[in-house]
């Protein structure tokens, strides 16, 4: 994604752009990992690098450049947009500045003798911005999707004494081929103005819709649920509240 | 222990039990064939033993005498399953992906969607929920007949 980002800026193959390993020791603090902005943040501040060497070399190809020039280096930094307001003291105001949305709607059947929840359907819709690699941002979606499934209906970690006893794909169970329903991936297309190519971010969000459209399908279905993985035993005991 | 491997007759000086993964793994120096859980469950370390898919966690050496092995090595890189998994997004982190390409070789030429889900219930995927993969399968099977 990143160095499609350069390549696609800079209009040479995306073979030919290296993305060095990361390194603590090599790079500034970027702060937490969190908000899935890499892409947004980092995307755009290499696609303003790229716009600059692309500007500095005029034309030349790099390799005709490099002959007659010898290497350059150009390096950028975040710059805040001027409409997000935040205090690095008070750490008031908006951390960040922009997200994603999305929204699931899944359909249910649950077995009246078994209490098992099978997902039959499910559509997932996803605002972005602008998808930079369309396939992998579909793979995230749905990898995303069928682990929030997996949450809402299955993974149930059971602790004792600090440890998880449940540690095993024999009693920790995640989806199979056959508990993962099929998937409706709607990608919508929003440029953001301050993201690479208008893109925002997508990393984290497909996990976390699935399992409130769960909760809110089996609650449109009489069961008064509080708590997920919504297990056999789980329903059976709020059905009968 | 004498059987053949992806094609080729080899000879293995190894302990009649240790697990058909080690064997490959670290006598044969074939390190595509992935240990996800250990215990037979996640299908990672899918390999054929004469063409049916085994976990090869749960499979001493002793047990492959005289037959034929197939791990990800056997497929030379350029089958048509392994070329769709790179062009549909089949593969994400990439651990599952041997045992998948594996299990669906075994599922022969143009699979339905049903027996892709039932053939590969047994390989766990914790990132493309599946779909990817089955497009991938589903590719190659239209783009090329699948060899076995």
């Amino acid at each position: 994604m990143l160095a499609q980002i350069v390549a696609d800026t800079l209009g040479v193959p995306y073979e030919a752009v290296d993305v060095n390993a990361a390194d603590t020791d090599q790079v500034p603090d970027s702060g937490p990992t969190v908000a899935s902005r890499t892409c947004m943040v980092v995307g755009r501040m290499l696609e303003r690098c790229a716009l600059e060497m692309r500007e500095r070399l005029g034309g030349l190809s790099p390799r005709d450049y490099w002959r007659k020039h010898g290497p350059f280096v150009v390096t950028k930094q975040y710059e805040k947009p001027p409409e997000i307001v935040w205090d690095e003291t008070t750490y008031v105001g908006d951390a960040y500045g922009s997200y994603g949305w999305a929204c699931d709607v899944v359909e249910l059947e649950v077995d009246p003798q078994t209490w098992e929840v099978r997902p039959v359907k499910l559509t997932t819709v996803h605002e972005i911005g602008k998808a930079i690699h369309p396939m992998l941002a579909i793979g995230q979606i749905e990898g995303g999707t069928a682990q929030g499934l997996g949450w809402a209906l299955l993974e149930d970690v059971v602790m004792r004494d600090g440890r998880m006893v449940n540690n095993t794909f024999t009693n920790y169970i995640v989806p199979t081929t056959l508990d993962t329903p099929a998937m409706d991936v709607v990608i919508v297309e929003h440029p953001y103005k301050h993201g690479p190519y208008g893109a925002k971010g997508v990393g984290e969000m497909p996990i976390d819709g699935p399992a409130p459209a769960v909760v809110n399908a089996l609650r449109h279905a009489g069961f008064d649920l509080r708590e997920i993985p919504a297990t056999p035993e789980k329903l059976m005991s709020c059905s009968s509240r | 222990m004498q059987f053949t491997l992806n094609g080729k007759r080899v000879r293995v000086d190894a302990h009649p039990m240790t697990r058909l993964l080690d064997a490959l793994r670290e006598t044969c120096g074939l390190t595509g064939t992935k240990e996800g859980c250990g215990e037979g469950e996640c299908g990672a370390c899918t390999v054929l033993v004469d063409r049916v898919p085994v976990n090869s966690c749960l499979v001493p050496l002793a047990q492959v005498a005289g037959a034929r092995v197939t791990t990800i090595e056997g497929l030379g890189g350029r089958h048509p399953l392994q070329r769709a998994f790179i062009e549909h997004g089949g593969a994400q982190c990439g651990i599952c992906t041997p045992g998948m390409i594996l299990a669906a070789v075994a599922l022969g030429p143009k699979p339905s969607l049903d027996a892709i889900k039932t053939g590969l219930a047994g390989n766990i995927c914790r990132c493309t929920g599946y779909s990817a993969i089955y497009r991938s399968i589903s590719r190659a099977g239209a783009d090329a007949g699948i060899r076995r």
